[in-house]
């Protein structure tokens, strides 16, 4: 479910991150105002590692042999209320990304959204809370959490496959894309949803007032919730389509910079550096264009080989100046040794 | 310095805790209070600094009556080391958590360095500033939390178990440091033998009441006492 | 089981790492986590063709992983954790671009041979580049990075808090799950059936824990605030060196250095 950096373009990924800036700094103020309750600080810290600590856990899946673990977003936000939960499970992610190589940090913006934003904001409020709505009990909660949990997946996933179609990395069209995600989510979502029923329930038993003070104070702030969702939404339509157009116009955004500046320089320069400025243009990417004619399949064999050992002596040179710093330290550290 | 009257707790569930409990203590002294699982220690030191909050009675401590107004008064003037130190130490480095009492005290960070130096130094443990509380052994760890109480210079400092998870060699320095450690001391604990050498006087508590109190050595040796209060004789003592 | 001492091990592995005292580890964590940020966008950025661009972007890690004296073995494994997705998704790109776009020799290369690579390489890159990052950089200098960034303290005290736990609870779950299978031999992992208690214990125990902080910080008189060490910001010494990295890693990325050499 993690997407990785080489999976999202710089468009989608800048996109993603602005959208759940938005959402995480909008859920920072609302906790701020309404949960005045500092408890919660320690109290969100210790869940963040609690979902750590149960990701860990193996258990068995029956029939199958096989074994899979938790996720954890509805569990937070059943636990802790939505906003707490989103902030918490921003902070897992952030160090899943950057101590598990799970996910990446221009990726960072799609995580949290597919799995964050999409559990906390979407599955919680419009899943669980409307079941729990009238009546609490064990059964109930554990019905709630198997829907919200296996909805939520199914919209993460879905988020998934239009961020990774909308990078373009790969060429595995939308539909293939979506008929190989959804179904093996649909099956995670319906076990983790059974275990997260299962925990949620359990807890209920023995401590109810966990369960029910996250679900008053969900209520309290259903008016605000709306808003919120239709500020995002159109904050994510906004800048969605503003980069996607600026992104298909302009093969990505930085080369379009890059571009920017080589032709601002132009205006000033004399036409002799315009022309070089084009050649370095053409340079900037190999193989700039998709198909190719027989006489401009010498041209890029010549780049490709040279690119391969071009980038073999780097590699060598590189190494071999680190080796030499190294060097230099060390003999540096051992003289402050011998001196004394 | 603490005068506790006729104090009465229950847990949420209706069902008393402590029961009539009155004891005072005076400056300079160490006081500890023992008693079997249950017998109300925690609950006790738990409502001397307001976490939980009494049915009746009154908590006066360095002449502050306790009460929701002066709470964070009282809660200046009272230390506690709690049972696990992995709960006090949260922060991402020792420094910070030792500043972390007195940065909420606000004092400026110049200051705030001075005296965790000094604190640092004075237990020994100078190197460990940088590092994650994590990391230390669980002595180590146990120094630094009583860091962080004792940099705050309280007048009274609860202890709550200071001796469970250490190994013999640790455990003596330990109380090696709180014989040193000249403050009001509280010690919550089933360690009798660290009792009776660090304690002046004890209070022994059984099913949320004061059983007795008196003089360490007196009641401490006394065996058919120790058995009726559901507690046995020290080791030291136990063979002589 | 085997996972959570994994994970263990793998978080002391990293932060033994940071610890040290390399030419790595002595740069300004705000310095090379704005330089990890460029390097990452800047890889990302290649296009999906352009693979020989690519191939000198390798050099960073390298020549980082040198200067930091890391292993080279930490790394790859780590890598290979995050490398599965991606090249299940770029296995695709074999099958569908069939056509052959220049010859290398006698062999054709054919355009979703070239964009796989490309697609492995920046996996490969980008995760180096965010290890190399947290192998020479303590959690403790992160945390006062992200404070220096203006990133809102409510999340880094998050951050803070769920790294410090992590391991203490995850030596909680393993206890508790070596427990469990003594008394059920028979088994390999949990069963279905018991999760829901086995976790819901957890969680019941973590509340508690999460109170017993409370009440610590409480006694040292927490009002919702939480403060850090005040460290030097970026420095001139620091911008030059974020200015010097970061054009070199763009000038590489427009500078094409095949038609030089």
């Amino acid at each position: 479910m993690h997407m990785s950096d080489s999976l999202v373009s710089f468009a989608v990924g800048t996109t993603m991150a602005a959208v759940s800036t938005g959402a995480v700094g909008y859920s920072i103020r609302k906790i701020k105002k309404t949960d005045l309750d500092n408890s919660k600080i320690p109290m969100m810290g210790v869940m963040g590692a609690f979902v750590f600590a149960a990701q860990m856990i193996n258990f068995t899946i029956p029939g199958t042999g096989s074994s899979g673990h938790i996720g954890g977003g509805i569990l937070l936000a059943a636990l802790l209320g939505p906003y707490p939960a989103f902030i918490t499970l921003t902070s897992v992610l952030i160090i899943q990304a950057l101590f598990f190589a799970d996910g990446g940090l221009l990726a960072l913006g799609c995580n949290i959204f597919n799995m964050g934003f999409l559990t906390c904001f979407i599955a919680y409020p419009f899943i669980y809370r409307q079941i729990l709505k009238k009546s609490v009990t064990p059964k109930r909660i554990a019905l709630a959490a198997i829907l919200a949990v296996v909805i939520g997946l199914q919209l993460g996933s879905f988020s998934v496959v239009v961020e990774t179609t909308a990078s373009g990395v790969t060429e595995l069209p939308f539909r293939s894309l979506l008929i190989w995600m959804q179904p093996i989510h649909l099956a995670i979502g319906i076990i983790e949803g059974v275990i997260t029923g299962a925990v949620l329930s359990f807890v209920y038993k023995s401590r109810k007032e966990i369960i029910m003070n996250s679900l008053e104070k969900g209520t309290q702030k259903k008016i605000s919730m709306k808003r919120v969702l239709v500020i995002f939404a159109i904050a994510a339509i906004f800048i969605g389509g503003f980069l996607s157009y600026f992104a298909s116009s302009n093969p990505d955004g930085l080369e379009w910079a890059i571009q920017g500046i080589t032709q601002g320089s132009e205006i000033v320069n004399s036409s002799k550096t315009h022309l070089k400025a084009q050649e370095l243009q053409e340079n900037t990417a190999i193989l700039p264009h998709y198909s190719f004619d027989g006489e401009a399949q010498d041209s890029v064999l010549g780049t490709s080989v040279s690119g391969v050992i071009g980038g073999i002596v780097t590699l060598v040179v590189t190494i071999v100046s680190g080796l030499v710093i190294m060097k230099i330290k060390k003999n540096k550290g051992n003289r402050v040794v011998t001196d004394k | 310095m603490v005068n506790i009257n006729h104090l009465d707790v229950s847990y949420s569930d209706g069902h008393a805790a402590l029961k009539q409990i009155s004891f005072q203590i005076k400056q300079g002294e160490t006081v500890g209070i023992v008693g079997s699982n249950g017998a109300g220690k925690s609950t006790l030191l738990k409502t001397m600094v307001g976490i939980l909050k009494p049915k009746s009675g009154s908590i006066e401590i360095d002449g502050q009556l306790l009460s929701k107004q002066n709470l964070r008064v009282v809660r200046e003037k009272v230390g506690v080391v709690f049972q696990n130190p992995e709960d006090q130490l949260f922060m991402s480095n020792v420094y910070d958590d030792i500043a972390f009492g007195l940065r909420n005290m606000g004092m400026d960070e110049k200051t705030i360095e001075e005296k965790i130096t000094h604190t640092l130094k004075s237990l020994g443990i100078e190197r460990m500033t940088n590092q994650n509380s994590s990391k230390l052994s669980g002595g180590e760890q146990r120094l630094v939390a009583i860091a962080t109480v004792m940099v705050m210079e309280p007048s009274l400092v609860l202890f709550d178990e200071p001796t469970s998870f250490l190994d013999p060699k640790t455990r003596r320095k330990l109380i090696k440091l709180l014989k040193e450690y000249t403050v009001t001391k509280l010690i919550a604990t089933h360690d009798l033998d660290m009792a009776l050498e660090l304690c002046d006087r004890i209070i022994i508590l059984k099913e949320g009441q004061v059983f007795e109190q008196g003089n360490a050595k007196d009641l401490l040796s006394n065996q058919e006492l120790m058995e009726r209060a559901d507690l046995e004789l020290p080791f030291c003592l136990q063979r002589s | 089981m085997s996972s959570i001492n994994k994970s263990i091990q793998q978080i002391t592995a990293l932060e033994e790492l940071a610890h040290r005292d390399t030419l790595l580890n002595k740069l300004a964590p705000s310095v090379k986590l704005i330089i990890t940020f460029i390097y990452v966008i800047t890889v990302i950025s290649f296009r999906p063709l352009d693979v020989s661009g690519l191939v000198f972007f390798a050099s960073f890690p390298v020549f980082l992983m040198i200067i930091g004296e890391i292993p080279f073995q930490v790394l790859l494994s780590r890598c290979m954790i995050a490398l599965p997705f991606a090249f299940f998704a770029g296995l695709s790109n074999l099958f569908l671009e069939k056509n052959t776009i220049f010859y290398f020799g006698k062999f054709g290369i054919t355009e979703g041979e070239i964009t796989f690579t490309s697609l492995m390489l920046k996996a490969v890159l980008t995760v180096m580049a965010v290890l190399l990052l947290v192998a020479s950089t303590s959690m403790n200098d992160l945390i006062y990075t992200l404070i220096s960034l203006h990133i809102p303290s409510i999340l880094v005290i998050q951050i803070m808090m769920t790294y410090r736990y992590m391991s203490v609870l995850l030596k909680e779950a393993s206890l508790m799950y070596h427990a469990y299978l003594l008394r059920a031999p028979k088994e390999k992992s949990i069963k279905l059936n018991d999760m829901g208690t086995f976790l819901g214990q957890m969680i019941l125990r973590s509340i508690d824990r999460a109170e017993r902080i409370y009440h610590a910080m409480q006694c040292r008189g927490f009002n919702g605030g939480m403060e850090f060490s005040k460290r030097e910001k970026l420095g001139i010494k620091g911008w030059i060196t974020v200015v010097v990295a970061g054009s070199l890693i763009i000038i590489l990325r427009v500078v094409n250095i095949n038609k030089i050499l």
